[in-house]
Parts: structure tokens; C-alpha cells; sequence
């Protein structure tokens, strides 16, 4: 014991006087060990851990496809299912469902409620028995059948305490009294999102035909069956249907998708990878810092452990005394890796939540905690043990050598030192330039004209019950009363409706017919962004009229239909010529749709999201084509949100038992679109400074410990005749060399790390040159001053001092 | 220490090869010596001659290529490295040309090591170092560091903690290589008056002025004993 204790009070006191390199090995040590925890962490919480169903790995989601329009992952219609269903082996059971937008009864204002209608199949495909009552059964999916519903986990804690007395109760949804049949599992939110509602699936069959894809599709596939296996048995099935229905199949295919890789997000993966990536590099930065760090204080320490073995202590002894200074430096480095590791958990699971998804808490992986720290203290370890072994094994002829000048590290050191700065500047490179790509992408993104304005723009949703909207004309009624109504709000300058506001996800497509521009392939459709809007929604938006009109009040359901093409389908069908005067229609040729008058051509606008190029739209009167839910956007004189108060009370008055809901300004909405590639861009940048604050570190240090090591031979090329100049240029050549040797070998790596983030990219190459020599020229000017300070010092070595120097 | 009379360091046939880059170089060849306990030897010779090998082998920090060596009588050449670092520690008390002083460590602590790798209970340890200080005149610097000492006076730590542990005998690199005349010259009292006590020691110089402290002197070139004389009775000649 008293031992020890003279080994951790010497190792404390070795730390102590070594300010430098205990600062530098410590910070080294704490963002390895926080950086690589957390993101190990975020990588078990999201990769690693298995979704909380039963047997998640057997449960897939099914889509239509097609593939001619790069479309992988389409909605479904009922006749399609019902054949997957029937026609298929490979599922032990499967389920349909859609979501629906509801008005549930509240005490004050109406309260908007999200609801999931899903067939009797999906809850056994889920194996989750309801926590409280039952599940709807069979029977119910009908359309007319009983008015019942179950309640998902989180709405019944919210809104009913969790009072187990629900059961029985009616809820009145849409105005219509619901029985509540039971409680949902927790874990259906994780698989179907958050949702309040769990209603029958009662579509009507007569309504939903083979041509409309309204649905999604879940399903648990049998023992022993995989994913490619279920994939190519539904591609088949879907084969035989467009053969059978080439009407409405052909050109669709099935493709099968596992719930697990759709529930973690399309972009999980890759963005996971490339911050594993990272991670990986910052930590083998450290790491390198670390055992640089260490040769160059083992050949300082050569002698003092040559003394010791000499004085009598043995290989073990010697051992224990490093082992000591090491866990001392590990245990300190390690308090600080864990507060970084817990800070930077909190960061990335705030920063990447609209990226990644999880299922369930992301906190500290104890697991991921010990790997870094094992990893580094190994490195501690490893780089330090050499020492004390080669001190008590191999002699000491230097240590009495009489007046031979001990030349400590010799050449073996020197170059495993600069192979170690190569790699760290090669890695740092790697992490830059990624970062540098990411960052090039959101600038892109930012600048990307979305063909509308956004500045004091609020937008708010509402749906419009069928019970009490039945027609199209109420529907119109009630949206043109409520945007009445918001125009006099005060603060108000503009307000309009539309059907979808532009950047919040939606990808409706509709198929249409351009009088004059036959198809020859009824798989060929010309599909168009298909909305509604009334007639202030060009000028509220700020999307140019370019030619012809908007809509007024004379464009009524009773009078010829029109619509508002974009400049881009304007020029695509009739370039040469104005679109003024021309029809289309929705549906195939022979379709029973009424033919449209082009009565307008706006401007473009990106309607799905900022990195989606702009498509053909079209824009018909909310009076002729209402829709079952509207978007109001508003826009005001000053900050939107003030206003919101007094926009959704003028709402009221027209309506006053609808529940508002997504509230939100359009600046927030074009945030969001972006928001994934800034958190990238954001935790890829602090990556890369903290590779690059460690690399040059390491590099600082090396050329430090050079020219402290060679000080006696500097001075002794000075008394031979060598000028300041010659000795400065000298050291920075051999650090800028250092440095474009890692920038040789980063540039490959750099190469691979961007590959990986090609989806997360935005018109800019994973092999953008200019990207690439940028960040290698900031690294060469940093590189250079980091090599300057010690050939500075190198320089002004006075002679004859050096050489006096033991 | 030992009374003067019997063979302490027994070297017979010592031969060490170097080989470097397919060169083989003899630094000892067919040495045969013999140090006896209470005796003061120095090894002298040109630069080159093999003094710090031999010095080397005699304080088992190497070991020789062909030849038997006997310490206290017992052989060396089969024991393992532990067994070496044990019988080092135990029997020899290394003085350094360059005094080799462990900064990080205070004066007391530099010659508290021997004892420290000998496990001597802490209680004997205090005893043992203020004694050796005391021999040495620095028992008024115990916390210093060496960094706050002369040379003169780091030299004089140095032989304390050569001394502390009792060894069989002191091994003494240029003891006085790295100091000036004056200081030198006080070292070199000390090491007399320690042998005057009975200390056996060795000693690498080639120094004259301080070869007549010693009762002998062999001497080395090429690697080979070509000489052995008793600077006490005659002038040493290099």
C-alpha cells in the first residue's frame, strides 16, 4: 500500500510538472472518450437496438412501386392487398391502414386528434395485446359497422390520467360518439408514430378501387422467411396483377421493406455510418495524440528508467511505476471523456431527433463508455510499457557511457512519430472536407430560390369533418368564410387556403390528360402536383402571375373548371407558344373527368422540399375541387406568431367546433426541410475542428520535441556557420512535408467518407475540387504555423548555450 | 562494508563482441581481473579501450559475450534479469559520470530508490537515507530537487544513494568527469574517505591526478588487461 501510494504521489507529481503534456493528453483523452461514447451511444440506441416488438425482425411493410418513375415506396390500393394477401405464403399474417385527421369533443375549443383507421390484421401482426379492454375485431371493418375506438398509451395518460374507467366511455370524434373499446400498447406509437386514435378500417370497397393507392400495408412474415425471400414472392404477385389489370398495374410492381430500417429513416444509416466514421477518426486522432505524446516523453524518460533499473527495480517494478502515471492520466482524461460523453448524448439526441429515429431513450451506452476508455487507456499503456521494458532488459550502456552525448529517441521514434502525424493529418482531412461537402450542400440549400416567399408567413391547418361538411360546395363555403374572416384579423395583410402548403412532405401526385399531347404508354401518365386553392393564395404567397389570370369569385362549381399551370409545364407541353386557352384533365384520356381551362401560368415553386426540383403543378379553384382539409396561410404585418392569437379566433368565427393544429411560420417550415443537413453539417464540423485542433496539436508537438531533442545539433550546424534563416527553413520543411504526405493519403480517405454521404449531398460532388483544395490549403497555412512557433524557437538557439548543454 | 581479503569481483576469460551491421567489434577480449573486498581500483585507458564495458559487466548491467564472472563468489552468467536487478541492487552502488539524478524527485527521494526497490520498511528507510546524507554532508538539502543543487552537489547525492543500501562495493563512472577542479577534488575526498572506511570500489577515470587515489590500477587498450600497476608506490603514466 505504501507502495502504491509512492507510485501515484510520484505519478501525480511527473503529471504536474508536465503541464503541456499532461493539458494536451488530458483534453486528448476527454473528447476521445466523450466523443466516441456518445456517439457509440446514439449508434446503439438507434442501430444496435432492436425495435420493442415482438420478433421485430419479422415485421415488414409492403408497398407499390414504380420503378419506370423511380418511385419505390407508393401507397397501396384495398384490391391490391386483398390479392398480396390471398396470392402470397411467405406472411403469417397482415393488415391495412391509413391515417385520418379528426375533431374530437373538447370542454373549451375542439381538439384535433390524428387517427389511425387499420383493418382487424394489424394488431395480431404486431403481437401487441392491448394494455387495457380489446381490439376491434373483424367484424367492425365494414363500412357502417358500430362506432368504436382504442386509445393510444399517450393520449390516455394526457387526456384521461390514465383512469382505467375509460373502457365503455364514448368519445365523440367528427361528431360522432365513439365507444372506447381499450387501451393500445406503447410500443404500436413506436410503429405507426404518434397517433391518438385507433379506429376500424371501414373504407368502402366500392370507393376505393384498384386505381386509387390510398394505403399502407403491414405484415409479419413467417418463421425462417427473409425480406429478399417475402420481396421476390410479392414482385412476382404484382407481376401477375398488371398482366391481369393492365389498366390500372401496369408499369406498378411490390416491394418489401423492413419495419425496422423504415422506422430508423431512410437517411439513418448513412448518416449514422458516416458519424461512426467520424467518431472512429477522432478517436484513432486521439489515440495517435496520445502515443506521440508518450514517445516523445518516453525518450525524455529513457534515462530516468535506465537510473531506476540500475538502482535495482525490476521489469515489474518498473512496469507498476507507468502503469500508475498512466491510469492516473486515463483516470483524469476519463472524469472529463464521461462529461463530454453526457453533454454530447443531450446534443446529438436534440440535434439529430428530425434525422434519426430511435426506439426509446438515448443515454449513455455503459458499454460504448468502457470501449473508449479501454481503447485509450490501452494506448496510454501501450506506448508508455516500451520504455520500462527495453530499460530493464537491454542493458544501459548509454546510461554510463562516459561524455557520450545519449541521442534519446533515436531514428526508430522519429519516424513512427511522423508516420503518426501523417495518419492524424490524413484523418483530420478526411473529417473536413466532409464536413466542408455538408456545409456546401446546406449553403446550396439555403439559397435555393423555393419560388415564394417566407418572411412573415404563418401557416395553420384544419380538417373539415365529413358529417358536417358533406359537399364540396359547404367545404368551399366554410374555407372562403374563414379566409374572410383572417383577412380582417388585425395585423393581418393577406390570407388565402390551399389544400397542401408547399415543403411540408406531401408528394401527391396526380395523373393528367394535355389536350393535344397523347401518350403512347398508359404507363407513361403525366403526373402533376395537383392542389386547390382560393383565389388570394398566389399574391399571399408571393408566387408570380406570369401570364393570364388568377381565379375569382366567378370560377364557381357551376361554371366551366380552370386551372393554374407552372412556367415549367407551360414550357415543357407548349414551348413556343402560349399555355393560355389550353386543357387538360385529370385521369387517363378516356377518364369521366371534366376538361380544365388553362387560365393562368405562375412561377415555380418547390412544393415537396428544397432538394426536390421543381415538377409540373397545377393550382385549381378551392370552389371547384374542395378538399377535406385546408391549410390557411397568413400573412402579416409584423411577427406572425403575435398575430396567431387573433388569426385563429377569426377561424372560430366561421367555425367554431374545428380544431386548429400546425401552426407554424414558413420560415420554421423551410427550417425544417433543412434541418437534417445542418445537424450534419453542424456535428461533422465540430468532428473535423476537433481532428484538426488534435492534429496540428500533434503535429505541434513533434516538431516541438524535434527541435528540443536536437537542440545541441542545431546549435552546433550554427557554430559550423548555419544562418537563422537556413536552420527556420529547415524544421518548416519538414513539417509542411508531414503535412502534404497526410493530405496525399487524406485525399483517399476523403474520398471514401463523402461517398458514403452522397444521399445527404446537394448539388456538389463527393469529389468537389475546390472543397478539396480549400480544406487542404487552410490545413497547409495551419500546419505551417504550427510548424513556425518551433522553428522560431530552433532559429533563435543560442550556440553557445546549446553546445554547453548536457 | 566488506573486510579487506576476499575476492569480491572475479573475472576470468571476459570477452564481449558487438555486432553491428555484420561488424564484429571486440570490446573485451580474454579479460582476466580480480577485485578484493576493502580494495580501491581504478580502470584507466584510452578512449575506446573498453572501461565502460567492462564497468558495465562488473555492475551486471551487461553481460559478457564469452568468459565466467563471479560476484561474491557467485556466477553470474545464468541468472535470469530479475536475479540481475535483485543482486544489482543488493551488492552494487552506481556513481554516474553524468550523476543521473531523477528530477522529478527530491533529494531524499533520489536516495531513497535503492531502499524503495529492496522493500525496506519505510521506518529503516528514513534511518538509512538521513545516515547516508549525513555521510556525504547534504542532509540539510533532503527536499531539495536536483534542479536547485550544484554540480559538486548533486555528485555528492549521488554517492549517498550509491551508498545507502550498504553494497558490496561502488561502482564510479568518471565520478568527477562533469564537475570542475574544485568540486572534483572534494568528491574524491569523499570516495577516500568512504574507502578509508572499508568501502571496496571501482573506479573509471582517466584522470592522473586522481589515479593516485587507488591502491591499483589496470589498465586497458583494445579491450585487453595490458597493465596493472600501484599508483601509491609509483607515478601512473597514460
Amino acid at each position: 500500500m505504501t507502495m502504491l501510494l509512492q507510485d501515484v504521489r510520484f505519478a501525480a507529481r511527473v503529471l504536474i510538472r508536465n503541464p503541456m503534456v499532461t493539458t494536451i493528453s488530458v483534453l486528448t483523452l476527454g473528447l476521445g472518450i466523450g466523443a466516441t461514447t456518445a456517439v457509440f451511444s446514439v449508434v446503439d440506441a438507434t442501430l444496435l437496438t432492436p425495435p420493442p416488438f415482438h420478433e421485430p425482425d419479422r415485421l415488414v411493410r409492403l408497398f407499390t412501386s414504380k420503378p419506370t418513375a423511380g418511385w419505390s415506396r407508393m401507397t397501396t390500393s384495398l384490391p391490391d392487398y386483398h390479392d398480396w394477401r390471398e396470392q402470397s405464403t411467405s406472411f403469417e399474417e397482415s393488415g391495412i391502414y391509413w391515417y385520418e385527421p379528426l375533431n374530437a369533443s373538447g370542454d373549451d375549443h375542439p381538439e384535433r386528434l390524428l387517427a389511425v383507421r387499420a383493418s382487424a390484421g394489424v394488431l395480431p401482426v404486431m403481437a401487441a395485446r392491448p394494455t387495457l379492454g380489446r381490439g376491434h375485431d373483424a367484424s367492425d371493418d365494414r363500412p357502417g359497422a358500430g362506432h368504436v375506438v382504442l386509445l393510444s398509451d399517450s393520449y390516455w395518460q394526457a387526456r384521461f390520467g390514465a383512469d382505467p374507467e375509460v373502457v365503455g366511455t364514448t368519445l365523440d370524434l367528427d361528431g360522432v360518439p365513439h365507444q372506447v373499446l381499450g387501451v393500445l400498447a406503447p410500443e404500436i406509437e413506436i410503429a405507426f408514430g404518434r397517433f391518438q386514435a385507433w379506429l376500424p378500417f371501414t373504407y368502402d370497397p366500392e370507393v376505393y378501387t384498384r386505381s386509387v393507392r390510398s394505403f399502407l400495408v403491414i405484415a409479419r412474415m413467417k418463421p425462417g422467411v427473409t425480406v429478399p425471400e417475402a420481396d421476390a414472392e410479392i414482385e412476382a404477385i404484382a407481376d401477375r396483377l398488371a398482366g391481369a389489370y393492365p389498366d390500372t398495374n401496369r408499369g406498378h410492381g411490390a416491394v418489401v421493406y423492413s419495419l425496422t430500417d423504415i422506422l430508423l429513416g431512410n437517411s439513418a444509416r448513412p448518416v449514422l455510418s458516416v458519424l461512426a466514421a467520424a467518431v472512429g477518426f477522432v478517436l484513432m486522432i486521439a489515440c495517435v495524440n496520445i502515443a506521440n505524446l508518450l514517445l516523445a516523453a518516453s525518450g525524455s524518460r529513457e534515462r530516468e528508467f535506465a537510473v531506476r533499473a540500475a538502482l535495482g527495480a525490476g521489469t515489474p517494478r518498473l512496469v507498476r511505476q507507468l502503469l500508475t502515471e498512466s491510469a492516473l492520466l486515463a483516470l483524469v482524461g476519463g472524469v472529463l471523456g464521461i462529461a463530454v460523453a453526457f453533454l454530447g448524448v443531450d446534443i446529438l439526441a436534440a440535434g439529430l431527433q428530425d434525422t434519426v429515429g430511435s426506439f426509446g431513450e438515448i443515454s449513455i451506452d455503459h458499454r460504448a463508455l468502457g470501449f473508449s476508455v479501454s481503447l485509450l487507456a490501452v494506448t496510454t499503456i501501450g506506448f508508455g510499457l516500451p520504455v520500462a521494458l527495453r530499460a530493464s532488459t537491454t542493458g544501459f550502456p548509454d546510461l554510463i557511457r562516459v561524455g557520450t552525448r545519449t541521442v534519446l529517441g533515436g531514428r526508430g521514434v522519429r519516424v513512427r512519430q511522423d508516420l503518426l502525424v501523417i495518419t492524424q493529418v490524413a484523418m483530420a482531412l478526411a473529417l473536413l472536407v466532409s464536413a466542408a461537402l455538408m456545409i456546401r450542400s446546406l449553403v446550396a440549400l439555403s439559397s435555393v430560390d423555393a419560388g415564394f416567399e417566407t418572411d412573415r408567413l404563418l401557416t395553420l391547418q384544419v380538417s373539415l369533418p365529413e358529417q358536417r361538411y358533406q359537399s364540396g360546395a359547404e367545404r368551399a363555403a366554410f374555407v372562403q368564410r374563414a379566409v374572410d374572416e383572417i383577412a380582417t384579423a388585425p395585423g393581418v395583410r393577406s390570407a388565402a387556403a390551399v389544400s397542401v402548403i408547399p415543403l411540408i412532405g406531401n408528394n401527391g401526385n396526380s395523373s393528367v390528360t394535355v389536350d393535344g399531347h397523347p401518350i403512347q404508354d398508359p404507363a407513361d401518365k403525366i403526373m402533376v402536383g395537383s392542389e386547390v386553392a382560393t383565389p388570394e393564395y398566389l399574391e399571399t404567397m408571393g408566387i408570380p402571375l406570369l401570364e393570364g389570370r388568377t381565379f375569382t369569385s366567378l370560377d364557381r362549381e357551376d361554371t366551366g373548371g380552370v386551372v393554374i399551370i407552372n412556367r415549367h409545364m407551360a414550357r415543357h407541353f407548349w414551348p413556343n407558344q402560349s399555355a393560355i386557352g389550353k386543357r387538360l384533365k385529370f385521369g387517363p384520356p378516356d377518364a369521366d373527368t371534366p376538361w380544365l381551362e388553362i387560365i393562368g401560368v405562375m412561377g415555380d415553386y418547390r412544393q415537396t422540399s428544397l432538394d426536390t426540383p421543381v415538377r409540373f403543378e397545377t393550382l385549381r379553384p378551392l370552389s371547384q375541387a374542395a378538399a377535406p382539409a385546408v391549410t390557411f396561410a397568413v400573412r402579416t404585418h409584423g411577427e406572425p406568431e403575435s398575430a396567431s392569437g387573433d388569426i385563429r379566433t377569426a377561424v372560430w368565427r366561421a367555425d367554431p367546433d374545428l380544431a386548429l393544429y400546425a401552426v407554424t411560420t414558413m420560415d420554421d417550415i423551410v427550417e425544417t426541410n433543412i434541418q437534417g443537413r445542418a445537424d450534419l453539417a453542424a456535428v461533422l464540423s465540430g468532428f473535423g475542428v476537433v481532428a484538426l485542433v488534435l492534429a496540428i496539436g500533434g503535429l505541434y508537438g513533434v516538431m516541438s520535441y524535434s527541435v528540443s531533442r536536437t537542440t545541441h545539433e542545431i546549435g552546433l550546424r550554427m557554430a559550423l556557420g548555419a544562418e537563422a534563416r537556413t536552420i527556420l527553413v529547415t524544421v518548416i520543411r519538414r513539417s509542411s512535408l508531414l503535412v502534404l504526405l497526410g493530405l496525399g493519403t487524406g485525399s483517399l480517405l476523403a474520398w471514401l467518407l463523402s461517398e458514403a454521404l452522397q444521399s445527404m449531398l446537394y448539388e456538389v460532388s463527393p469529389l468537389d475540387p475546390a472543397t478539396y483544395l480549400v480544406v487542404a490549403a487552410g490545413m497547409v497555412s495551419v500546419g505551417l504555423i504550427a510548424g513556425l512557433v518551433p522553428a522560431a524557437r530552433a532559429a533563435r538557439i543560442d550556440p553557445v548555450v546549446a553546445l554547453a548543454e548536457e | 562494508m566488506a573486510d579487506n581479503g576476499n575476492s569480491l569481483i572475479v573475472m576470468d576469460g571476459v570477452k564481449k563482441v558487438f555486432l553491428t551491421d555484420e561488424v564484429e567489434t571486440h570490446a573485451l577480449s580474454d579479460v582476466h581481473l580480480e577485485i578484493r573486498e576493502g580494495e580501491f581500483v581504478t580502470v584507466a585507458g584510452p578512449s575506446g579501450c573498453g572501461k565502460t564495458t567492462l564497468l558495465s559487466i562488473m555492475g551486471l548491467l551487461d553481460t559478457p559475450s564469452d568468459g565466467r564472472y563471479l560476484l561474491n563468489d557467485h556466477p553470474t552468467e545464468s541468472l535470469t534479469v530479475r536475479q540481475r536487478a535483485r543482486l544489482r541492487n543488493e551488492a552494487i552502488g552506481f556513481i554516474f559520470q553524468s550523476f543521473n539524478l531523477i528530477g522529478d524527485l527530491t533529494v531524499f527521494e533520489n536516495v531513497e530508490l535503492p531502499l524503495v526497490y529492496r522493500n525496506t520498511p519505510s521506518g529503516q528507510r528514513r534511518r538509512m537515507v538521513r545516515e547516508a546524507l549525513e555521510q556525504v554532508a547534504m542532509e540539510h538539502r533532503l527536499n531539495h530537487f536536483p534542479s536547485q543543487l550544484s554540480g559538486g552537489q548533486q555528485q555528492r547525492v549521488a554517492v549517498a544513494r550509491a551508498l545507502v543500501g550498504h553494497p558490496l562495493i561502488l561502482l564510479a563512472d568518471e565520478p568527477t568527469g562533469n564537475l570542475d577542479s574544485r568540486s572534483g577534488a572534494r568528491v574524491m575526498d569523499l570516495l577516500e574517505e568512504l574507502h578509508e572506511g572499508g568501502a571496496t570500489i571501482c573506479m573509471v577515470t582517466h584522470d592522473p591526478r586522481y589515479v593516485k587515489y587507488a591502491e591499483r590500477a589496470i589498465h586497458l587498450f583494445d579491450g585487453q588487461v595490458v597493465d596493472e600497476t600501484h599508483p601509491a608506490l609509483q607515478e601512473m603514466t597514460v
